[in-house]
């Protein structure tokens, strides 16, 4: 009895003492990355991440884009009452950047770990090492535009630009702008060296990097580097035709990705992204489309028909954001078009103004608005640079509306147009402000408090 | 056997013998408990070594002569003496020792009696858990425990409550006690499948002395759990309970607008809704509503939403239990029924369980035995806002619709019945009767919706739940014995949530709102598998007959397997309502979609303990006594060169009753001090995998490709939270212990606090778990009884307990201030302080909100920047109950209040009533009735021109300290010798209950009580009226 009590309790206590477990449904990190395939999918993981939506959440809420719809339930709201912050409403472009950045990041190291031997698979990894590097330019360039005070002046602080994998404690500081160009430029030279092969719209490309060199020149004031870049591509890209122009936004039909350079593709499970204005479940508007916008369309101008959508009623003031609605059968989910060549249009006629050759910008935008109105297109005269930019800026707001620029184009033109925010007075009062005036802090964004809790190195941004 | 048996006869015979020479006569009688005969009291003549028990019929025989003094005991009872008179017949009556009962005590792994227990511990005994309407053990202690201060934040039948001990331990990780039933350690958020009946005693251990024992999982207290047992000796009894009863609403604390005030509200104040406006196209399209229609539209429908969403909802309990022992074995055995209904529709829980415990002394060296509880259990639940990620703001909340729901609208159909779908009115339908999908799921549409849902739709948790002890102990000899005992806790969950395809929610189920087949099928599985085993070796060994040693070695291992999976189907066939058979085909296309592919799920994940630890207990003569105890943990939640850790703990006592000055005394009939001193961990935060890097699979990924990404920053360094405590307590009694009690003071500091430490964003997270931060609390506890009467026919009992914790942060990350929400943390500060703008009230001059702006000036306009600590917190300084026994004759009235002082919450669900931007879409409170419109005038609501509600503001920050009656009974227990006669019955009790009967309390909403610091909309705990009676075969 005795025996058999001490076997079995003996038995008992050393059945498999196991303590040590990993996740069952992840993946240690050390051992994911063993081959192309693997490096292939990481690199989706960094696609998967790529999120341009908070910027055009940003960009339409904050500005005049949007008005409060008549579903609202106080979604966005404070956002739309520019209550911006450290603390409320300035983060999630730092964030998903950033993220993406590091991710990239992750899988520039990982490739150095993957041994290829055919050409075809040497070709592979490099395009993917390309694509990180392009990725990483692209998104420093979105942080810089939103947190750097200024572009133009070198000495002035940009952002932290991240070339390499940092530790979780890191506390880096800010770059000054003329360090993140040149870090910038440095990515896009090593990324366009390593591009083989045909380019992928729903993926970083040659002619993205072309595009890009062309914003960097004119944010920077190479007025002239913006114009040779911007005509590199438009020798390219034809301008798309009214109907194109239409099936651009539909994600369908003939030539709906003429104009196209860079998307990102939107399907399956992906989130919303009329999410940021809809309640996507029921329809119900909680943000809508301007007065300020509506105000400004023209008959026979056919980009209203694509920012508005045709079941809004004006009269009743309900003006509901069409340009997502949908496509590929999903609803509220459209590609988002993040590099179009009409934009390589009003690169060039901006640098032209900035440099005086009035004619020459005004031929360029003439040019751009006979394609995209049907007929009865407006003739453009400009006669000095502030009306050639607030013009250009008018025809910016009817192209881009609701795709993230309206913000960054208000803020970095503001000195020459001297105007900031400003509302439709029915679109706004009570605590809704109806404008903000060019010289307001909040046309930098706050670092996100977060940040300044977590890095001693960073410097906030005046105001905030 | 045989020649054993042989042996003692010839020994008795001996006596016997001896004593007959000495005038010996034979006593008899019978020996009753309650009127009750009474088997197994062992009968002693004082003195001797002569005894006997009583038979079954509690009948003994004894031979004794005159003068010899008999003693009768009986575990449990308190021992009775006669004395040997001219009588031959004696008849002995037995009580109840409830001192003696509460004497032994067990301290984790091992147990001892109270005398020479060095721990704080707080006891509640069976009589105060049974039969108490509640279907959640857990919720039942408060009131009960010095030092535990018990949240609940839901009414749903079934509900566990958040238990702290002590004050809270961690800022990010587990701050629950460690629950262990039966010495099986078990899922401390989920009691409903466990019937509270079967508990013989919890014993809540508070100090180090106690805790340490646990280690790892010990740092916020362990609630030990012991489920009845039978009696050796105690004969077969019976016994059916039942209990009936209902459940109803709480009172609101708060008004809502009647149609007529708020149609007028809308047009003359708020200017804003169908008031002041109509309905464009549809309703009174002119605008603004005559005083005229407004009166119409009252007459037509004034609706108190209220009462459309509350109900009485039925509690019913049915349970037969048996106890059994003999010599060898005890058991006993229950099976129940309990059936509860929330207090509004839908809510709902259904539970089977039944237990068997049942030890055998299979010989004087072996003993072994099981508990086992197996409990089937249905709930069905509402859109409950803690639930699934809930806000609490969900349209189809029904607690959401006493505040918002419009009064203007009528809750029935033309044809009289209750309309679950809307009006045109209410936006569900346009002009020509079809329905609008961003209507019918609008604002507007909240009480319909809320309905609609109700109505058609399944949410329901079938679980079944076995959890299980196995034990086998061996002596060896009087010094050394050895055990092992085996425990299994499993919990298998199949959840099924219905969105009907004719429901509103059915409408926008799947992810393509355009699909044409509507509806949606949720079903999840959870299996979770704990099981433990513990080995012991112990040596006792008292040396000249006062030094008394005990050293236990102890060998565990802890696993716990979590596995789920899960799928929803779309697009249902309305025809065949929860089968696979009415699921549409994944791969039908629509508009070049494919939106019924199936979303399917599956995750595992496991971790686990193994511990070595040691407790030695010595003690000279019950007069004073030390412990210590010393535990190695090693946990698979940290990194191999970081998961072991080792707790320890010193303590003593010093009983002063024992010592000569104090022996005589009758004044002070107990005195004992307590010390203790040790540590303890706590290794629950988050995920079992905060200390490794993760890669996870992004599944949506890219193209419809997926990709992987990393899953965290991750600190491979992470380790234990711990817990130093000392604890220095005294027990006392007084007069015969009728003024009983116990004080102690404790200082607990735990180190290593795990924390979400913010990171810079370029690591791709925003924070890395790690374990920074220090914090104490500290506190005082008192228990106090005093048996007021004591008298045949009368009894007067008053009991206090109550509880002061103080908590401070007394170090953060790398800086002294973290804000989050309504709160921040700070250095010196206690966790839950709220961080807000002070908020003045009204200027009557403009009707502008008015601040106090950080350098203390009058403001009207708001900023975050003016926010500052309020010293208020959400977390009580002050908690404990009282209560009052009193009994006349077989009659006795029971209470119980509990309280909670110094602690606040924000009230969302108020605000959101008060906001005047709003008022289209929302009922308003009363209240704004009094809104600012005139230079002037004196209100404490703004303008309508100021807009919102501003929630960083204190304004809606309100005092939720309350004072509670619990529990009241009132109950009769029939004759037990009237019983006797009906030879079947030998007692019955029956009584009336009442649960929160009363809240005193300044919150303005259903409940101040809550686990979440801001009230939005929340399910309330109902009142109970119940009705009971147990009868004893």
């Amino acid at each position: 009895m005795k025996k058999i009590f001490l076997i079995l309790t003996a038995a008992l206590g050393f059945i498999s003492c196991e303590t040590e477990f990993l996740p069952n449904d992840q993946l240690a990190a050390a051992t994911v990355y063993t081959n192309l395939k693997d490096l292939q999918d990481g690199m989706n993981g960094v696609m998967g991440n790529y999120n341009p939506y908070p910027q055009i959440t940003f960009n339409s809420i904050f500005t005049d884009e949007c008005k409060i719809g008549k579903d609202s339930g106080g979604q966005q709201i404070t956002l739309y009452n520019m209550q911006v912050t450290a603390a409320v409403n300035g983060g999630d472009i730092w964030v998903t950047n950033y993220r993406t950045i590091n991710f990239a990041n992750k899988i520039i190291v990982a490739a150095e770990g993957i041994v290829t031997n055919s050409p075809a698979d040497v070709a592979a990894k490099n395009n993917i090492l390309a694509q990180c590097y392009a990725l990483r330019a692209h998104c420093h360039l979105n942080l810089l535009s939103h947190y750097a005070t200024t572009m133009e002046d070198p000495s002035a602080l940009g952002v932290i630009y991240l070339d390499f994998v940092p530790a979780a404690t890191a506390q880096l500081p800010r770059n000054t702008v003329g360090e993140c160009f040149t870090k910038m430029t440095e990515d896009l030279n090593t990324a366009e060296a390593l591009f083989t092969g045909a380019s992928n719209k729903i993926l970083m490309n040659k002619e993205a990097i072309t595009f890009m060199r062309a914003k960097i020149a004119l944010f920077t004031g190479d007025n002239a580097g913006a114009i040779s870049n911007a005509d590199a591509l438009i020798s390219q890209f034809g301008l798309a035709t009214t109907a194109e122009y239409v099936n651009m936004f539909a994600d369908a039909g003939a030539g709906f990705e003429k104009e196209v350079i860079f998307k990102a593709e939107r399907k399956g499970n992906n989130a919303f992204v009329g999410g940021i204005w809809y309640f996507t479940g029921t329809g119900g508007a909680f943000m809508e489309m301007s007065n300020a916008l509506f105000s400004s369309f023209q008959s026979g101008d056919v980009r209203p028909s694509v920012l508005m959508w045709s079941t809004s009623v004006p009269a009743d003031n309900l003006h509901l954001i069409g340009k997502y609605l949908g496509s590929e059968g999903f609803p509220y989910m459209n590609d988002i078009k993040v590099m179009r060549i009409s934009e390589m249009h009003l690169v060039k006629a901006e640098a032209q103004a900035k440099l005086s050759q009035f004619t020459a910008a005004a031929a360029t935008m003439q040019n751009y608005v006979n394609a995209r109105y049907a007929s009865g297109a407006p003739t453009k005269n400009y006669t000095t640079t502030q009306n050639a930019i607030i013009d250009i800026l008018n025809e910016r707001k009817l192209e881009f509306g609701f795709e993230g620029h309206r913000y960054v184009d208000l803020k970095r033109l503001r000195a020459i147009s001297n105007k900031g925010v400003e509302r439709n007075s029915l679109d706004c009062g009570g605590a809704a402000p109806c404008e903000l005036a060019p010289s307001d802090d909040r046309f930098t964004m706050p670092i996100p408090l977060a940040e300044m809790n977590a890095n001693r190195a960073m410097v906030q941004n005046p105001g905030y | 056997m045989r020649s054993k048996f042989k042996w003692i006869f010839t020994l008795l015979m001996a006596f016997s013998i001896q004593f007959s020479f000495a005038q010996e006569k034979t006593v008899t009688g019978t020996i009753t408990e309650g009127g009750q005969p009474l088997p197994g009291v062992s009968v002693v003549v004082k003195g001797t070594a002569k005894g006997t028990q009583s038979d079954f019929d509690g009948k003994y025989t004894i031979s004794a002569k005159t003068g010899d003094v008999l003693e009768y005991s009986y575990i449990g009872l308190k021992k009775q003496t006669r004395t040997v008179g001219a009588s031959n017949s004696i008849n002995v009556s037995m009580e109840e020792d409830t001192q003696q009962l509460t004497e032994v005590v067990l301290v984790g792994y091992t147990s001892e009696t109270k005398a020479k227990s060095t721990s704080a511990i707080s006891r509640v005994d069976s009589k105060q858990i049974e039969q108490v309407p509640v279907a959640s053990l857990d919720q039942v202690l408060q009131g009960n425990v010095a030092g535990a201060n018990i949240k609940v934040g839901s009414g749903q039948p079934g509900q566990s409550g958040t238990i702290l001990i002590r004050g809270r331990n961690s800022l990010q990780g587990n701050v629950e006690p460690l629950f262990v039933v039966d010495g099986v350690p078990v899922n401390e958020d989920n009691f409903r499948g466990i019937n509270a009946n079967d508990i013989e005693d919890i014993q809540v251990l508070k100090d180090a002395a106690a805790s340490a024992l646990y280690g790892a999982r010990g740092a916020g207290g362990v609630v030990v759990v012991t489920t009845k047992k039978g009696k050796y000796n105690g004969g077969t009894s019976i016994q059916y309970r039942a209990l009936y009863g209902i459940s109803t609403q709480p009172e609101p604390g708060f008004e809502v607008m009647n149609a007529r005030q708020y149609l007028t509200y809308q047009r003359d104040v708020a200017r804003t809704g169908f008031g002041f406006t109509g309905i464009s196209g549809t309703i009174n399209e002119g605008g603004a509503l005559s005083d005229a229609q407004i009166e119409a539209y009252a007459q037509q429908s004034n609706t108190d939403w209220s009462k459309i969403f509350f109900r009485n909802g039925i509690t019913n309990s049915q349970e037969l239990n048996i106890n059994t022992g003999n010599e060898k074995t005890r058991s006993y055995t229950s099976i129940n029924y309990f059936t509860q209904e929330g207090i509004t529709l839908r809510s709902k829980l259904d539970r089977f369980t039944f237990r068997n415990n049942f030890d055998v002394k299979a010989s004087e060296k072996f003993t072994y035995g099981s508990q086992i509880t197996v409990g089937y259990s249905v709930s069905d639940f509402v859109v409950d806002r803690l639930r699934d990620g809930n806000t609490g703001g969900q349209l189809d909340n029904p607690f959401i619709v006493p505040y918002l729901g419009l009064p203007y609208m009528s809750p029935y159909s033309p044809n009289g019945e209750l309309n679950i779908f809307g009006t045109q009115l209410s936006g569900a339908y346009d002009a020509n009767g079809n329905f609008v999908n961003a209507g019918i799921n609008g604002f507007l549409n909240t009480p319909y919706l809320a309905l609609n849902t109700q109505s058609l739709n399944t949410d329901q948790e079938a679980e079944f739940r076995g959890l299980g002890t196995i034990y086998g102990d061996y002596k060896f000899n009087d010094k050394f014995k050895m055990g092992s005992k085996f425990g299994l806790d499993y919990t298998n969950q199949e959840r099924l949530t219905i969105d009907t395809p004719g429901s509103w929610r059915g409408q926008i189920a799947t992810r393509v709102p355009a699909s044409i087949n509507k509806g949606s099928q949720y079903e999840e599985f959870t299996r979770s598998t704990r099981f433990n085993i513990t080995n012991y070796l112990s040596y006792t060994q008292t040396f000249k007959e006062k030094h008394n040693l005990e050293v236990t070695a102890f060998q565990e291992y802890f696993y716990i397997n979590t596995r789920q999976s899960a799928f929803e189907a779309y697009g249902l066939n309305p025809k065949l309502p929860g089968s696979g058979s009415g699921f549409t085909a994944g791969i039908t296309q629509e508009g070049g979609a494919t939106p019924y592919v199936p979303f399917v799920a599956s995750s595992e994940a496991e971790s686990s303990i193994f511990s070595l630890f040691g407790v030695a207990k010595y003690d000279y003569d019950g007069r004073f006594g030390l412990q210590t105890s010393l535990r190695s943990d090693t946990s698979s939640r940290f990194a191999p060169e970081n998961q072991s850790e080792i707790f320890y703990s010193f303590s003593g006592f010093w009983n002063l009753k024992r010592e000569k000055f104090l022996e005589e005394s009758n004044t002070i009939s107990n005195l004992k001090l307590r010390a203790s001193y040790g540590t303890a961990g706590n290794q629950g935060v988050g995920s079992s995998y905060n200390a490794f890097e993760i890669i996870a699979v992004n599944q949506a990924g890219y193209n419809g490709q997926f990709g992987y990404q990393p899953a965290n920053n991750f600190d491979k360094n992470l380790s234990w939270e711990v817990t130093t405590q000392a604890n220095l307590g005294l027990d006392f009694g007084f007069v015969d212990n009728r003024l009983s009690g116990s004080i102690d003071v404790y200082n607990k500091y735990t180190t290593d606090l795990f924390f979400a430490s913010p990171t810079s964003f370029v690591t791709g997270f925003g924070s890395v778990t790690t374990n920074i931060g220090e914090m104490s609390n500290k506190g005082i506890e008192l228990s106090l009884s005093w048996d007021v009467i004591r008298s045949r026919d009368w009894k007067l009992n008053v009991f206090f307990n109550g509880a002061y914790n103080k908590n401070t942060i007394e170090k953060l990350a790398d800086q002294d201030f973290v804000a989050s929400g309504s709160q921040a943390l700070e250095v010196g500060r206690p966790l839950g302080s709220f961080w807000l703008t002070p908020y003045l009230g009204v200027d009557p001059s403009n009707g502008a909100p008015l601040y106090l702006d950080i350098n203390n000036n009058v403001t009207n306009v708001f900023s975050d920047a003016n926010r500052r600590f309020l010293d208020k917190g959400s977390d009580p300084l002050y908690t404990g109950g009282f209560g009052m026994n009193v009994s006349y004759k077989n009659f006795s009235l029971n209470s119980l209040f509990a309280f909670a002082a110094e602690q606040y919450r924000t009230n969302g669900s108020l605000g959101l009533i008060q906001d005047p931007t709003l008022t289209a879409i929302s009922n308003q409170e009363v209240g704004m009735l009094n809104t600012w419109q005139n230079v002037g005038d004196i209100t404490a609501y703004p303008s309508v021109a100021f807009g919102t509600r501003l929630f960083q503001s204190d304004r809606y920050l309100e005092d939720a300290s309350f004072l509670r009656l619990r529990n009241l009974t009132f109950a009769y227990t029939f004759d037990k010798e009237m019983l006797a006669k009906t030879k079947a019955l030998s007692g019955v009790r029956l009584y009336f209950q009442g649960q929160n009967l009363f809240t005193w309390s300044k919150w303005r909403g259903f409940d101040p009580e809550s686990t979440t610091t801001s009230a939005f909309f929340d399910f309330p705990t109902p009142r109970q009226f119940t009705f009971g009676i147990d009868v004893n075969f």
